[in-house]
């Protein structure tokens, strides 16, 4: 095998490997759920909705595979608050 | 004035005292030099531990943890977002028991409730075990520094 395909081989191994490690967006949320005091059911959300408004202020709405689906409400100053909708 | 059998055995006596006196002396010497490393080895034990706190005192500062905190990949955004919001839920929970000055009383449930926390911190850190280590190593300093928050 050539060198160069060598090391591209291994840089996306590296990248796989970096990927793998790093937490998703879905699973991020369902763990922010559960830290807040509230049943998910399982570790990562679907149907994920993001809005911000003008003042920094961030809603995400998502569904827990457990059925319930959850506001979470992150004010500019980082305050996270989380409630079943 | 001759050598008589009466000198001879003072002679015998005497050098029978000596020879005692000086084992006896050598016994005392054998002794005081295993106590000397007995003492030796435990200074060097406490030394050790000693060591062992100060470089886990040193090596760790609320800063650092901080930074380290912000930049693991182990947990998301929103869950470091939660985990400070979570510290400053207990931040607000022991000044309002100062307030109340019920601190003293409620120590206990406070450190029943820090407990909880870092448990959870801990459990989110589990791919992340150099900065969980490091974390439990300094949670004496953490909830010193949690506690002398004023309001």
């Amino acid at each position: 095998m050539k060198i160069w395909m060598k090391s591209v081989l291994w840089v996306l191994s590296f990248l796989w490997v970096t990927s793998a490690w790093a937490v998703s967006q879905a699973e991020d949320i369902a763990t922010t759920i559960m830290l807040r005091g509230h049943a998910c059911g399982g570790k990562q959300v679907t149907q994920i909705q993001q809005k911000e408004d003008g003042k920094g202020n961030q809603t995400i709405r998502a569904t827990c595979p457990n059925g319930v689906r959850y506001q979470i409400d992150v004010s500019a100053a980082g305050q996270v608050k989380v409630h079943p909708l | 004035m001759g050598y008589t059998v009466g000198m001879n055995r003072w002679v015998v006596c005497a050098t029978a005292v000596l020879t005692i006196l000086v084992m006896s002396d050598g016994f005392v010497l054998a002794g005081e030099v295993d106590r000397s490393i007995a003492v030796e080895k435990q200074v060097q034990k406490k030394a050790s531990v000693q060591n062992e706190l100060s470089e886990d005192c040193i090596s760790i500062s609320m800063d650092e943890l901080v930074e380290r905190l912000k930049a693991s990949k182990a947990i998301g955004f929103f869950t470091k977002l939660a985990i400070r919001s979570d510290v400053l839920d207990f931040q607000a929970e022991v000044i309002k028991m100062r307030k109340k000055k019920l601190l003293k009383v409620q120590m206990p449930n406070i450190k029943a409730s820090f407990n909880g926390l870092l448990l959870k911190i801990m459990a989110l850190l589990e791919n992340d075990p150099d900065l969980s280590k490091k974390i439990y190593s300094a949670r004496h300093s953490i909830l010193k520094s949690l506690l002398e928050v004023q309001a």
